[in-house]
């Protein structure tokens, strides 16, 4: 996709006295497994580290975003609720599964799956006690998303924030209605990791930009969540063939403007992985109201191409596994 | 000070305290749109003159407008 000139990494904003490493928080290089620490956006009684920041990038978004980030709040106001007294038996989790998908899908979401809910999902100093995930990935305005990193991208970002919290809010009413604990997990919902839980549950892999990748959409999408307790079959992480072409493609590093991308996978606490250096990043994408230029340039972000971009990697593959077995 | 989910999330099925919450949140944004519009028209302001003057604007030094009314 070829996108508007991007403005340098130069900043007219910067901290008096520095805070500490994001990539020191996030545990970039930190060899024992731990939970994320929340660094910059971030709700509650504490003060982040990189707040002041966060609180810089609020106030110098338009108008437009504040007004959707009170529509994200209005919706999220019954993320979590009453639940009902009678409670639903679940003989078939496998039809379960398929009906809270069914009804995931009619209330917006472009794809969605089950995993089971896992501590590392949860950031240090939250708690979320529940079973399972429903993962859910909200496509966004591809038209409009041309546009980054200018205020109008950033705009439909927020747009498709919305729609994936209305989407995750009404799942989870519902939810409770069949009597079994359920809590949306939309924009503004600073206590899971929404990306591990996506991957999980089978809806793609991780890229070199630190974000999803799926077949369906690219990066071109944003995730919320609900978690419920609620029995339900649940998916698999799936090989797209991400990795195959991530470790060899340049094209997010080379159109990232404060170069935040690194080239190999990076130790990120215990686990090695694809990793954006935050320091970096953080800075550009306030200036810019949201950046995604990285997003937007990856090759399977381009409408329709990524089963074909699967499929041709997944074959190659089996081609190459093929010929080293003859040898 | 209190979370969102602390302020405005009801576990009761009572339409009475829905709409007291419903009240108070309307409230809530009233607050953050008027602090985006005051405070956050003085921070835009002054780092739109840093950014003029080629200096540099403090994030520090200022409190700005979180999302959240801070």
């Amino acid at each position: 996709m070829k996108l508007i000139e991007p403005p340098p990494a130069s900043y007219a904003f910067a901290y008096e006295t520095t805070p500490r490493s994001g990539n020191e928080i996030n545990g970039l290089g930190a060899e024992l497994p731990r939970r994320a620490t929340p660094v910059f956006h971030g709700a509650g009684r504490h003060q982040l580290e990189w707040s002041a920041l966060d609180r810089f990038f609020v106030t110098i978004n338009c108008w437009t975003n504040v007004w959707h980030n009170l529509r994200n709040f209005w919706h999220l106001r019954n993320a979590d609720g009453p639940i009902a007294a009678t409670r639903l038996t679940v003989d078939d989790a496998a039809a379960m599964a398929a009906d809270v998908k069914q009804r995931a899908l009619q209330s917006g979401a472009g794809i969605v799956g089950i995993t089971k809910m896992t501590e590392t999902a949860v950031l240090d100093g939250s708690s979320a006690t529940y079973r399972y995930a429903i993962s859910i990935g909200v496509p966004m305005d591809q038209d409009e998303m041309r546009y980054v990193p200018q205020k109008r991208a950033g705009i439909a970002v927020m747009r498709s924030y919305v729609a994936g919290t209305k989407a995750v809010v009404g799942l989870a009413q519902h939810i409770r209605s069949l009597g079994w604990p359920a809590r949306a997990y939309g924009l503004n919902c600073n206590d899971i990791l929404q990306l591990p839980l996506a991957v999980r549950a089978g809806l793609g892999q991780l890229g070199k930009h630190g974000s999803l990748i799926t077949t369906e959409y690219g990066s071109n999408l944003r995730l919320a969540a609900v978690l419920t307790d609620l029995p339900m079959a649940v998916d698999r992480p799936v090989d797209l063939g991400v990795e195959d072409l991530c470790t060899r493609c340049q094209r997010c590093r080379i159109d990232c403007p404060p170069d935040a991308i690194f080239d190999t996978k990076q130790m990120v606490r215990g686990e090695r992985k694809w990793y954006v250096d935050f320091d970096k990043c953080v800075p550009y994408f306030t200036k810019t109201y949201g950046c995604g230029i990285c997003l937007e340039v990856c090759p399977w972000s381009e409408s329709g191409r990524g089963p074909w971009l699967s499929e041709t990697l997944l074959s190659k593959r089996d081609r190459s596994a093929g010929t080293s077995n003859q040898n | 000070m209190a979370t969102f989910d602390e302020q405005f999330f009801v576990h009761e099925a009572s339409p009475l305290k829905r709409v007291w919450r419903d009240i108070r949140l309307l409230g809530f944004f009233a607050t953050i749109v008027w602090r985006w519009l005051w405070q956050g028209g003085s921070v835009r302001r002054r780092y739109r003159q840093a950014e003029a003057l080629g200096q540099v604007y403090y994030l520090d030094r200022h409190k700005g407008v979180g999302k959240y009314g801070r």
